[in-house]
C-alpha cells in the first residue's frame, strides 16, 4: 500500500471537521495540498514539453517518411507545373469570372488553376502534422511552408511565384473601379488554412493593408459540393472544386476571410492569398468605396 | 465524546500525521523524479530544436536547387542543366561561420589635408556614408560550395559554367573529386594577376574548396603565373592537384562548384578569407618591425604620388624598412609581414600583405588626389560609394571597395588603421606630423 493510499485510509476515520483536528495537522494537510498543486502543475508542464517533443519526433519522422520517394515524385510534378500554361490559364480564368458588386464586392473564379496543377496543389498540402495546431477551430500553416516535406515545399513555391505573377494583376483589372489601374498589388501572405472534423465555424479577419484575398477550397473529387460557404456578406458558395472566390476588402471593415465549410465532420482545407499594395499610392481610401458596399463586422 | 472516542481521536490523529508524512515523502520522491524526467525532456528537446533546424535549412536549399522551372542559384554565373529530380541530388554546403567584425575599433587617425574641393567634397560623402551605414559592423555569411554527384562541367564563351547532371555516356572516363573556384571562370584575367584581388578575393575560394575537398583536381584558370602557383600551395592545394582548364567539358565522380563566397553588401569575402588567414597565418603575434610597402614598382599611372622617393625617406627616418614586394619571394614576405607592428604605404596591392600580419599590427594608409577620383570616376562597384544617389544608410561593407579599401580589409584583420589623404606631391610636414602620432599609438600598444 502507498502512502496516498493509506492517507485515504486514514481519513475516511478522522475527524471531520477541520477545527476538531489539531492546528499543526490542519497546517500539514494545507501545506500538502500545496505541494500536491505544485506538483500537478509541474507534471502538466512535462506533459506539454513532451508533447511539442512528441509533434517535432512526427514532423522529422514525416519529411523523412514522404521525402523517401521525393524525387519520383518531383518527376511527376515537374512535367505538370509548366508556369507559362498555369499562367494563361489563370488569367483567362480570371478575365471570365463572374464578378458580383454587392454588399462587397467579390469574384467568383471557375476552373482558376489547370485541372492537373489543381490536383498538384492539393496532393502538396503538407501532412497534418506540419499545421499551426494550437487553435481549437482550424489549423493553419504558412505557404510557403518553412517545415514540410520537400515535394510540398517546392509545389507550393511554383504555385506562389504564378499567383505573384498572374493574379495579382489581373485581380486589379477585374476590381475596377474599386482599385484604381495604377495600383499594383503585391502577394503579402499565403496559407493553407485546415479545419479538422468536429470543429466549427472559423472566422478570421483579414489583416490590415490587405486589398484583396483569395480563397480557393482544396476539394477532392468526392468532396459535398452542398457544404457551402458562408462569408457572412456573400451569398452561399458551395465548396466547389477548382473555384476560387476574391473579395475586395473594404478597408474600415475587416472582411470574413475565411469561409465556414462543411457541417462538421469532415475534414476541409482551403487555400488564402492575401494581396496587398506595392506602394501606398495606389489604394483608394476606404472612403471612396461606398458605404453601401462595405462589408459588416465580422464576429 | 467519551474518552475511548477521545482516545481512538489521538490515535487516528497520529496516524493521520503519520500518513501525511510518509505521503510527503512519496511526494517529494515524485518531484524528484519529475525534475530527472523535465532536465531529459529538455535535452531531448534541444536535439529535436536542433535537427529541425538543419531540416529547415536543408530544405530551403533543397527547394533551391531543385524549384521547378529551374534551380535559383546563389550565383548568376552557374548554370545547371537538369531536372528538378537530379537537381535533388546536389547539397549546398557552407564550409565555414558567419562573420561579424566591429568596424569602428580599428579606426585610428584620420586626417585629410588635401586643398582639392572635390576631393574634400568626396572625401566627406565617404566618411558621411560610413557614419550613417546601418551599423558598425563588418559582415560575411560563409561560403556555399554546390556538391554535385556524378555530373560534368564546361564553360561557355560568356564565363558561365554548365553543369550537366547526367554523368556523359560513353564518354571520357569520370575523374574523381573535381573542385571548380569561382574565379576559374567569372573573374577577369587583370583582376586575377592583382595580387590584392588574387589573395583577398579569389584564394579563399580554393582555400575553401581544399577544406572541402582535401584532395580534390581543381580547375583553374590558364596559364597560372608563379605567384598564383606559390599562393594557392599556401592555401592547401598541391602543385598535382593544380589543373589548368580552358573550359572544355571534364566529368567528374564527385563535383564541387565553388557558388556564393558570402560577402555582404560588398567588401571582400569576409568568412572565407578569415577562415583561409587561420589556417595560412596561423597564430602569430604582434613582432616590432616597421614596414613601408614601396610602389616603385607599379605602373607609373598607379603610383598615386609623384614624391614617393621623398615618402620613402620620410619613413626610413623613423625606423621603417622600405619594402618592395617584387623584390622577395612569398615566403620572405611572409616573415616580414609576420614581424610588424606597423605597415604604411600608398593605397595599393602592397598592402595586402597585412594578410600575413598578426591582429593588433598598425596600418597606415596613405591616399591622394588622383587615388580618390580614380576610385570615384572607374565605374563599377568601386565607384557606388562616389554616387549621390547612392545615399541610403545600408551596409558598412558596401564601403569596402571605396578608398577605405584596406581599412576594411584590417578591421576585418583586427588591426588598427590610420589614413592620410593629400595632395599627389603628398605634403611631408603634415605627413610627419600624422606619422608623428601614429608611431605615438603604436608605441603606447
Amino acid at each position: 500500500m502507498n502512502g496516498l493510499s493509506r492517507l485515504l485510509q486514514v481519513i475516511g476515520r478522522a475527524p471531520a471537521a477541520s477545527a476538531e483536528r489539531p492546528e499543526a495537522l490542519q497546517a500539514a494537510i494545507d501545506d500538502l495540498g500545496r505541494a500536491m498543486t505544485a506538483l500537478r502543475s509541474r507534471v502538466d508542464r512535462v506533459a506539454a514539453q513532451l508533447e511539442i517533443v512528441h509533434r517535432q519526433i512526427e514532423q522529422l519522422a514525416a519529411i523523412r517518411r514522404e521525402d523517401a520517394d521525393a524525387a519520383h515524385r518531383l518527376d511527376a510534378l515537374e512535367r505538370v507545373l509548366d508556369a507559362d500554361r498555369a499562367a494563361a490559364h489563370i488569367g483567362a480564368a480570371v478575365a471570365r469570372a463572374e464578378r458580383v458588386d454587392g454588399p462587397v464586392p467579390y469574384l467568383i473564379i471557375a476552373e482558376v488553376l489547370p485541372d492537373d496543377v489543381y490536383t498538384a496543389a492539393i496532393e502538396a498540402i503538407p501532412p497534418p502534422i506540419f499545421f499551426d495546431q494550437s487553435r481549437m477551430e482550424w489549423e493553419a500553416v504558412r505557404l510557403p511552408p518553412s517545415l514540410a516535406p520537400t515535394y510540398s515545399v517546392i509545389a507550393w513555391k511554383f504555385l506562389l511565384e504564378v499567383v505573384e505573377r498572374v493574379l495579382a494583376p489581373a485581380l486589379v483589372v477585374r476590381f475596377q473601379p474599386w482599385l484604381d489601374s495604377e495600383c499594383a498589388l503585391r502577394l503579402v501572405s499565403a496559407r493553407l488554412v485546415r479545419r479538422p472534423p468536429g470543429s466549427t465555424r472559423a472566422q478570421e479577419r483579414a489583416g490590415g493593408g490587405i486589398h484583396v484575398t483569395t480563397v480557393l477550397p482544396l476539394a477532392r473529387p468526392d468532396d459535398d459540393d452542398r457544404d457551402a460557404s458562408d462569408t457572412g456578406t456573400t451569398r452561399a458558395i458551395p465548396f466547389r472544386s477548382n473555384t476560387a472566390i476574391a473579395f475586395l476588402d473594404s478597408g474600415a471593415h475587416a472582411f470574413t476571410s475565411t469561409p465556414a465549410i462543411a457541417a462538421g465532420t469532415v475534414t476541409r482545407c482551403w487555400w488564402e492569398c492575401h494581396f496587398g499594395p506595392r506602394r501606398s499610392r495606389g489604394r483608394r481610401s476606404p472612403a471612396a468605396i461606398d458605404p453601401a458596399v462595405r462589408a459588416p463586422q465580422s464576429e | 465524546m467519551s474518552e475511548p472516542e477521545t482516545r481512538q481521536a489521538v490515535v487516528d490523529t497520529a496516524r493521520l500525521a503519520e500518513a501525511i508524512a510518509e505521503v510527503r515523502g512519496d511526494a517529494r520522491e515524485a518531484a524528484d523524479h519529475i525534475t530527472a524526467v523535465e532536465t531529459d525532456i529538455a535535452v531531448l528537446r534541444g536535439h529535436t530544436d536542433t535537427l529541425l533546424d538543419a531540416d529547415r535549412r536543408a530544405l530551403a536549399d533543397r527547394a533551391d536547387l531543385a524549384r521547378v522551372g529551374g534551380a535559383r542559384l546563389l550565383s548568376d554565373s552557374v548554370v545547371l542543366d537538369g531536372t528538378a529530380a537530379e537537381r535533388l541530388r546536389i547539397r549546398r554546403l557552407r564550409p565555414g561561420e558567419a562573420v561579424e567584425r566591429p568596424f569602428a575599433a580599428s579606426r585610428g587617425v584620420t586626417c585629410c589635408v588635401t586643398g582639392a574641393a572635390d576631393v574634400r567634397a568626396l572625401w566627406g560623402r565617404l566618411l558621411a556614408r560610413e557614419a550613417s551605414s546601418i551599423d558598425d559592423c563588418l559582415r560575411g555569411n560563409p561560403a556555399t560550395i554546390l556538391d554535385i554527384p556524378d555530373a560534368s562541367v564546361s564553360k561557355d564563351a560568356l564565363s558561365t559554367l554548365h553543369v550537366a547532371l547526367r554523368g556523359e555516356r560513353g564518354g571520357p572516363r569520370p575523374l574523381g573529386d573535381v573542385a571548380v573556384p569561382r574565379f576559374a571562370h567569372a573573374v577577369a584575367p587583370r583582376k586575377l594577376r592583382n595580387f590584392a584581388h588574387w589573395l583577398l578575393d579569389c584564394l579563399p575560394q580554393a582555400a575553401a574548396l581544399a577544406t572541402v575537398a582535401p584532395g580534390a583536381r581543381m580547375l583553374l584558370p590558364c596559364p597560372l603565373n608563379d605567384m598564383q602557383r606559390t599562393t594557392l600551395e599556401l592555401a592547401g592545394v598541391a602543385p598535382a592537384q593544380m589543373t589548368e582548364w580552358d573550359g572544355g567539358a571534364v566529368c567528374a565522380k564527385r563535383l564541387l562548384i565553388f557558388e556564393s563566397d558570402g560577402r555582404m553588401g560588398g567588401g571582400r569575402p569576409l568568412s572565407p578569407l578569415l577562415a583561409m588567414r587561420r589556417r595560412v597565418a596561423g597564430d602569430i603575434r604582434p613582432g616590432s618591425r616597421r614596414i613601408y610597402v614601396s610602389r616603385r614598382d607599379a605602373r607609373s599611372k598607379r603610383r598615386w604620388a609623384v614624391n614617393e622617393p621623398a615618402i620613402e625617406a620620410l619613413f626610413a627616418s623613423h625606423g621603417f624598412e622600405i619594402v618592395c614586394p617584387t623584390s622577395h619571394t612569398l615566403a620572405d614576405l611572409v616573415r616580414i609581414f609576420g614581424e610588424a607592428s606597423i605597415v604604411a604605404g600608398l593605397n595599393g596591392a602592397g598592402l595586402a600583405h597585412i594578410f600575413f600580419s598578426p591582429p593588433g599590427t598598425h596600418v597606415a594608409v596613405l591616399l591622394t588626389d588622383s587615388l580618390v577620383r580614380w576610385h570615384a570616376d572607374s565605374g563599377g562597384a568601386r565607384s557606388l560609394w562616389a554616387s549621390e544617389h547612392h545615399a541610403r544608410a545600408g551596409e558598412l561593407a558596401a564601403l569596402g571597395d571605396s578608398p577605405r579599401f584596406y581599412t576594411h580589409v584590417a578591421a576585418a584583420f583586427g588591426q588598427p588603421c590610420h589614413s592620410f589623404l593629400g595632395a599627389d606631391d603628398v605634403p611631408l610636414d603634415d605627413l610627419r606630423r600624422f606619422l608623428a602620432e601614429v608611431m605615438s599609438r603604436v608605441v603606447a600598444q
